[in-house]
């Protein structure tokens, strides 16, 4: 959405500059035909003549400062157009990889329904196919979530239920969460340092940015697993780094890899499919909460660092009351409004 | 054709997703094959060269490398070894690219259980085929070609080389259709078993290569000739009546 409105903005600007050029250009034009008018009057018809210098000079410096506001705005629309491209290819394989990420498990589950619905097999075995399909299934509901849950963020809607917690104990419990659910081993994730503040969060929101980390980390691995979670705290924030023993980033793409449909595009890679949704959400989950968070590897084969920083309680208080008062209002509004109806 | 007849016939399984395998491989087991499973680009290509499969069902989607490097690594090594393609991918160029690179079927996920054992009995049906009817004799010369269908070997008059298992099964139907004019979606249902909308370009790219092997002047070519708007007609001795065909 941020996008199309500035590109609207420098459309905007480019009309008014040509519309500028051409008042300009009438101005110059009526300005010839009076002096013209003038000289003749004075000196009689045909010994007129411009002083050359000063119409020059005022045509000079006009088409100076237009040329620069036109090349100004042209190279504002090609920038946006060219991101406007870049996007929209982006947008493409995007639908492809969802396709892909939709069609598996959906192929899987088709796949042992007719299975179950054709043979004869053990109860366990049948089982074990139920199994397999939850899984898909909850594979398939975790991605249609988390591309509704981005729509509605971009759209500015309230998609976070934020509280006050301790920022330890909510950060190692969900952590403790995602290590049974990835069946992690306690020598796997290993979680230091402590974080004796108080933090506004979301908590499901945070069990989103540890999952998408850790299933990174699990993914883009050549070796068995191991990750490290440090807790500190400064006078402004909690900060978390997350070590991982991946296959690391090449430097140039330790930005690039939290935009919007970015993926590493390496056949070579241990991993190929993704959504390229994960990081873009973890990132506009942990700028909803006013913090910032940052990749970093030494190089590839060494691992990846993400650096999470959230502000706590006291610097985010007045953002967060606003946001309730906020909210209260709202509340009270559709109260009054549901009242009004029935009252009717 | 070595084999004792009893043996169960071995399929390579590559696939990474976990779940979709595990019903596979059941239901592949439940038909009486005997089966493999490689999860990823690089366990695919070791397996096979280490055993001899009967048939490999192939992912497109695979870690380290993907399925259409996978298919010309095994048709490098082993060209007979029918493969059929797995994917999620439903475009028509990546089909087509499949088809090139040596697939010899493709199942588009999600896929009918029964669909998938049908095509791969018929797969297997055709292998048999081609070996049976290639068996006896297996040698076939045409011009100064020499071409031994069992081993896929060629001498031409400017070189020696192997041909892959889908050209060699295309020369094979225009070889023994010789003289009758075949045409480009006959050749698609018989040789590639595709019916209804695969782009006939495909033929023309393979029968190009056919040329550029076997024809003294793939321009102007004397055994494989096209015929305007019916599709292509194979001869083996020189005809004097090139005023018919193009």
């Amino acid at each position: 959405m941020r996008t199309r409105n500035q590109f609207s903005i420098s459309i905007v600007i480019f009309v008014l500059a040509q519309l500028a050029w051409f008042a300009l250009l009438g101005l110059f034009i009526y300005r010839f035909f009076l002096s013209r008018s003038l000289a003749s009057q004075i000196a009689g018809p045909g010994s007129w003549s411009i002083n050359p210098r000063s119409t020059s000079l005022f045509i000079l410096i006009a088409g100076a400062l237009l040329y620069v506001v036109v090349s100004v705005a042209m190279a504002i629309i090609f920038k946006n157009f060219s991101s406007q491209l870049r996007m929209t290819k982006m947008y493409d394989t995007f639908i492809a990889n969802i396709t892909h990420e939709l069609k598996s498990p959906l192929a899987s589950i088709r796949l042992h329904l007719e299975t179950l619905s054709y043979r004869d097999m053990s109860k366990e075995q049948a089982r074990q196919f139920v199994r397999l399909m939850l899984q898909d299934a909850s594979r398939l509901d975790g991605l249609i979530n988390a591309i509704l849950k981005i729509s509605a963020l971009e759209q500015k809607k309230d998609v976070f239920e934020v509280q006050v917690h301790r920022a330890e104990s909510v950060i190692r419990n969900t952590i403790e969460e995602c290590r049974s659910q990835f069946r992690l081993k306690p020598e796997q994730l290993l979680v230091n340092g402590s974080a004796d503040v108080k933090c506004v969060l979301d908590k499901n929101a945070l069990k989103v940015v540890f999952d998408n980390l850790i299933d990174n980390a699990l993914k883009y691995t050549l070796n068995p697993p191991l990750i490290h979670i440090q807790l500190q705290t400064t006078p402004q924030s909690v900060v978390i780094t997350f070590r991982d023993n991946g296959i690391g980033l090449p430097p140039k793409t330790a930005k690039k890899i939290f935009r919007k449909f970015h993926r590493i595009d390496d056949p070579s890679s241990p991993n190929v499919k993704g959504s390229g949704l994960g990081l873009y959400w973890v990132k506009e989950i942990i700028r909803y909460h006013g913090g910032r968070i940052e990749a970093s590897s030494k190089g590839e084969g060494q691992g990846t660092t993400f650096i999470i920083s959230l502000p706590i309680y006291e610097v985010s208080k007045t953002r967060y009351l606003n946001s309730l008062i906020k909210w209260t209002n709202r509340k009270k509004r559709q109260q009054d409004k549901l009242y009004e109806q029935t009252h009717q | 054709m070595n084999k004792p007849i009893n043996k169960k016939q071995a399929i390579l399984l590559v696939e990474d997703e976990d779940s979709l395998a595990a019903g596979l491989e059941f239901n592949l087991a439940a038909e009486g094959y005997d089966i493999e499973r490689a999860r990823d680009g690089l366990e695919a290509i070791d397996m096979f060269s280490e055993k001899e499969f009967d048939l490999v069902i192939l992912d497109i989607m695979l870690p380290y490398k993907d399925g259409f490097e996978v298919a010309e690594k095994m048709r490098e090594t082993e060209p007979q070894t029918p493969i059929l393609m797995l994917t999620a991918r439903s475009k028509v160029e990546d089909r087509v690219r499949g088809l090139e690179v040596g697939a010899d079927d493709y199942i588009i996920k999600p896929f009918n259980l029964q669909e998938l054992l049908a095509r791969i009995k018929a797969m297997l049906r055709r292998k048999a085929w081609y070996r049976q009817v290639t068996r006896d004799n297996p040698i076939f010369s045409f011009g100064k070609n020499r071409i031994n269908f069992k081993t896929l070997q060629c001498r031409t008059a400017k070189s020696t080389f192997i041909l892959t298992q889908r050209e060699a099964m295309l020369l094979k139907y225009l070889v023994d259709h010789e003289g009758e004019i075949v045409s480009r979606k006959e050749l698609l249902e018989k040789v590639w078993n595709i019916s209804g909308d695969v782009d006939t370009r495909t033929v023309d790219n393979f029968i190009a290569r056919l040329r550029k092997y076997f024809e003294l002047d793939p321009r102007r070519p004397v055994h494989i000739k096209s015929v305007r708007s019916a599709g292509y007609i194979f001869m083996r001795k020189k005809t004097l009546d090139d005023k018919t065909t193009k």
